[in-house]
């Protein structure tokens, strides 16, 4: 990997950093558990590695942005997150933001970048 | 598996107490879950082997978990290191001084002078152990009750914060009130009290400690005219200052020609025999006493000096 390679690869790496949170937001209205949830992140086309998200998990329930239950009914317990009210809240207002971001970036485009 | 299990246990061993076991208990899961939707419900050995190793090395696993968990706070390094390297400093010039000084009052030969050195080193190492590590538990408690965020003040800050910093580098109001507070109260006890320091070294004595020397107070009272006069000098250093009678750049000038003349004065001192009497029943080294007092106010306004002096040359290197 080249020197640009390497500095490219960090970009990309802090630039789906920082809309993580927000992804996680937007796919927890249904309850899911860890993996269920880097599944469906996965088809949805967010790469995300699982122990990335795992620890994020936990620390979206300790800033009370998640709820958190464990699921013992099944052979195996699992532990399944829900957005809370406070995790609404913040949802929308990440969104806004993101769509506001989007917008500015948008209109710094040519017309042929333009999605 | 076995092997699942002491996976488990190395990241556990390197996770924060509180909250380990179950975090613990989520990683089991989370890896059983993977296991199962990559390889089946009775996966190999060495497919499991495979999905531990994709999920992380303990390690890096456990510095996720643990988040950014730092001693001692980022707001706080520069001041934390600021202060280790003066600790540093000072030990070694204080008692690098006092090997000097033992030099040429005591006739080291050539035994004791080897002797005198690796008890200098010894000092030295002992002196800035000591002193870092009850600087490094101040710094722990401070990160550990004052978040970084309380610190930065990038994080959470209005434009009051910027209202005491001065831009003309000078003292603040503050610190000269107290300059002046604390000159007037060393004029009296010299000029009014000056048989609160011998009740001093006598306390002392009561208490079971007996320094290596005591002030003779008849020569100390010669020295006593000259360190008020600094002192008035100092005072009036203050009060022009908080008044701003002249230019800036005059009472710095002023402030300066003080600060040296004080540094020779207490130099002076230290090195004056006739200021100490060797106390015969001491249980401390020769030099403790308020030989030891004033030497340590000869380093630490040297250091203060000094850095005073750097400061001024890289500015003006800055502007050239």
């Amino acid at each position: 990997m080249t020197e640009t390679e390497k500095i490219m690869d960090n970009l990309i790496q802090e630039l789906k950093r920082g809309t993580l949170v927000l992804t996680v937001l937007l796919n927890t209205e249904e309850s899911c558990y860890g993996y269920s949830l880097v599944q469906l992140l996965r088809d949805k086309g967010v790469e995300i590695e699982q122990n990335t998200l795992y620890p994020l998990l936990r620390r979206l329930e300790k800033q009370n942005l998640l709820e958190s239950s464990w699921d013992t009914s099944e052979n195996r317990p699992r532990k399944y997150y829900k957005i809370s009210a406070a995790g609404r809240e913040v949802k929308e207002y990440l969104k806004k933001e993101w769509l506001k971001n989007s917008r500015v970036i948008e209109s710094m485009l040519s017309p042929k970048e333009k999605i | 598996m076995k092997i699942i299990e002491q996976y488990i246990y190395a990241i556990g061993q390197k996770l924060p107490i509180r909250g380990r076991e179950e975090v613990k208990e989520e990683l089991r899961s989370l890896i059983l879950d993977e296991i199962e939707a990559k390889f089946g419900s009775d996966p190999t050995e060495d497919q499991v082997k495979k999905a531990i190793e994709d999920f992380g090395s303990p390690s890096d696993v456990a510095r996720k978990y643990s988040g950014d968990a730092l001693v001692v706070a980022r707001g706080y390094t520069d001041i934390y290191f600021m202060i280790f390297w003066m600790i540093l400093v000072s030990m070694v010039f204080a008692f690098t001084t006092v090997f000097i000084l033992d030099l040429f009052t005591k006739g080291l030969g050539e035994t004791t002078l080897l002797k005198e050195i690796g008890r200098t080193l010894g000092r030295i190492w002992n002196g800035s152990l000591s002193g870092i590590g009850m600087m490094t538990i101040v710094f722990i408690i401070i990160s550990r009750f004052f978040r970084e965020n309380r610190v930065d003040l990038e994080g959470d800050w209005t434009s009051e914060d910027l209202k005491d910093i001065s831009l003309d580098e000078g003292e603040s109001r503050t610190e000269s009130i107290v300059g002046i507070v604390g000159l007037l109260i060393l004029l009296s006890v010299v000029i009014f009290f000056p048989e609160l320091i011998s009740y001093s070294e006598s306390s002392l004595e009561k208490a079971g400690i007996y320094l290596g020397s005591t002030l003779v107070m008849e020569h100390f009272a010669i020295y006593g005219v000259f360190l008020s006069l600094v002192w008035i000098g100092g005072i009036v250093y203050h009060v022009l200052m908080l008044t701003s009678l002249l230019k800036k750049s005059l009472i710095k000038m002023y402030g300066l020609v003080l600060d040296l003349a004080g540094i020779l004065l207490v130099l002076v001192m230290v090195l004056d025999n006739r200021l100490f009497l060797l106390n015969p029943e001491a249980n401390l080294p020769r030099l403790m006493g308020f030989r030891a007092v004033f030497l340590l106010v000869l380093v630490i306004s040297s250091i203060e000096m000094a850095a005073t002096g750097v400061k001024a040359l890289m500015k003006r290197a800055e502007k050239k």
